[in-house]
């Protein structure tokens, strides 16, 4: 049959999603389990707040800062020519608050963090530092991805929020230069954006940074086959949780917008 | 005669539908020495998993200090994995964290001690090690030796009285190799552990054995002291212990 072939791939791929779906949910539910069961593992989430939330800083505001600047720049050329540049604040911090922030920053961090947790959790599964654990009567949910999923839940938020600042101040300058005066650009953002536009692009982060960790350290912990396996989680780990932010930010905005 | 500490009879385990062990039964009295010996891809290994709960049997019973370890759930068996240390092939040393810092690891998670006392703990087992001077080290900056060592000194951080060795004289040189043994031997003696040895180091079953298993195509062999192994004339097993006139130690 000549279609047999195509089919044949489709499957698989199908297949293969509910599998990694189906590993996902079991990993959430296993999180969800050691997260309120027995004591906080505190150093190990100060640690992965640190490397999730602190490090990513600088990356996440250069990329605010040119997402904030690029959507300046288009909004202000399209309005200028129709004579309202009273709107291009608003337009800007409203598109920052509610998509290009949060995408922004899930998108920077997957790639960032993601794989750095991915990689460092599968390091661990092939030179058997897991089954260290286990042993040790320590479980590697409880131990390594309660306290990475409750940093991301907790520190892609307030990135964002990094973000949205960087992009404003970015998107202010480029205003300016595009001939926006700087009050008017204010006043615009202060007219449009509320408090609530904010929040729910934060509560959208949330859902991403709960994502990323989770796809990460799944990816890590299914890990074997030695470096290439690990060099493959890492992949895996920033690939699907890419994929998985741009599903689940349509859903979140249709539910919450 | 007191009761083994670890009774398996009948042991069954399929992985990637082969038959990797096949009907493995034995039994380990208090602080013995037992070695469980074979050529590599036997299911040595894997019977070790099994017995530390890395792995779930498919039939057969394991039971250690007559708890049936074999249908226990995760955190019914750390329970007993307090009272179990585990030197792994690949040390599997927190390559992130310090030599001291990897030994004060299950004492910070399960014992209630000050900083103090776990920095003199930790010191007493590098000391036990031969490592004392290594507490600041990273894992990376070791041979493989001292690794081997310091993964001995941490699986005995929690005063085990049972301890699983997979392959410990594995990537070691001959020198080094019978330190190792040396030390696995001394540890069973003085203190008292019961020492689980997976090797297919002929001179570290011989040398250090109370008593030794032959595994082979997922079965026990042979079983019994060196001496008896020694005298087992069946071609199998001859062909293992002696493949070409290996010299054991007395």
């Amino acid at each position: 049959m000549p279609g047999a072939p195509v089919l044949e791939w489709v499957g698989r791929i199908v297949l293969g999603l509910l599998d990694d779906t189906g590993r996902l949910v079991r990993l959430l539910a296993s999180t969800f389990r050691w997260l309120f069961r027995g004591r906080l593992e505190a150093r190990q989430t100060i640690r992965q707040m640190e490397q999730i939330g602190v490090s990513s800083l600088p990356i996440v505001l250069v990329t605010g800062v040119f997402a904030g600047a690029v959507l300046a720049f288009q909004t202000a050329k399209q309005l200028l020519a129709f004579g309202v540049p009273g709107l291009v604040g608003g337009l800007v911090a409203l598109s920052l608050a509610r998509e290009a922030a949060p995408v922004f920053t899930a998108v920077t961090t997957a790639g960032r963090s993601g794989s750095g947790i991915a990689a460092e959790i599968g390091t661990m599964a092939v030179t058997e530092q897991l089954d260290a654990l286990r042993v040790m009567a320590t479980n590697p949910v409880r131990f390594l991805v309660v306290p990475r999923v409750i940093a991301g839940v907790l520190m892609l938020p307030l990135l964002t929020l990094f973000a949205n600042v960087a992009g404003l101040v970015g998107g202010g300058l480029v205003a300016a230069m595009t001939g926006v005066e700087s009050v008017t650009y204010i006043g615009s953002i202060q007219r449009f954006l509320t408090p609530g536009d904010l929040t729910r692009g934060m509560l959208k982060a949330a859902v991403f940074g709960l994502i990323i960790t989770l796809v990460g350290s799944g990816r890590g912990l299914d890990t074997s086959g030695g470096a290439a396996g690990v060099g493959r989680a890492t992949t895996a780990a920033v690939v699907t949780a890419i994929v998985l932010i741009l599903i689940m930010n349509l859903f979140l905005d249709v539910l919450i917008f | 005669m007191a009761d083994p500490l670890i009774r398996v009879s009948d042991l069954r385990k399929r992985l990637d539908g082969a038959d990797v062990l096949s009907g493995v039964s034995f039994e380990v009295m208090p602080g013995e020495i037992f070695i469980i010996m074979g050529p590599s891809g036997t299911g040595k290994s894997v019977l070790l998993k099994n017995l530390i709960g890395l792995l779930r049997p498919d039939g057969g019973e394991i039971y250690i200090w007559n708890e049936p370890v074999h249908r226990m759930r995760e955190d019914e068996f750390d329970r007993l994995r307090l009272r179990m240390g585990v030197v792994f092939q690949s040390t599997a040393l927190f390559d992130s964290i310090t030599v001291g810092e990897n030994i004060a690891f299950p004492m910070r998670r399960h014992r209630q001690m000050s900083r103090k006392m776990i920095r003199t703990a930790v010191m007493d087992l590098l000391a036990l090690v031969g490592l004392e001077q290594a507490i600041d080290r990273m894992p990376a900056m070791l041979s493989g030796g001292m690794r081997k060592r310091v993964a001995i000194a941490r699986a005995l951080a929690l005063d085990p009285d049972l301890i699983f060795y997979d392959e410990p004289t594995a990537g070691l040189d001959p020198p080094t190799s019978r330190e190792v043994d040396g030390l696995i031997a001394g540890l069973g003696r003085e203190l008292g552990v019961t020492s689980i040895v997976v090797t297919h180091d002929l001179a570290t079953a011989f040398g250090i054995a109370d008593r030794l298993a032959v595994l082979a195509h997922g079965r026990v062999l042979a079983i019994g002291a060196p001496a008896q192994i020694r005298a087992d004339r069946r071609p199998e097993v001859q062909r293992f212990i002696n493949p070409g006139g290996v010299e054991e130690r007395p």
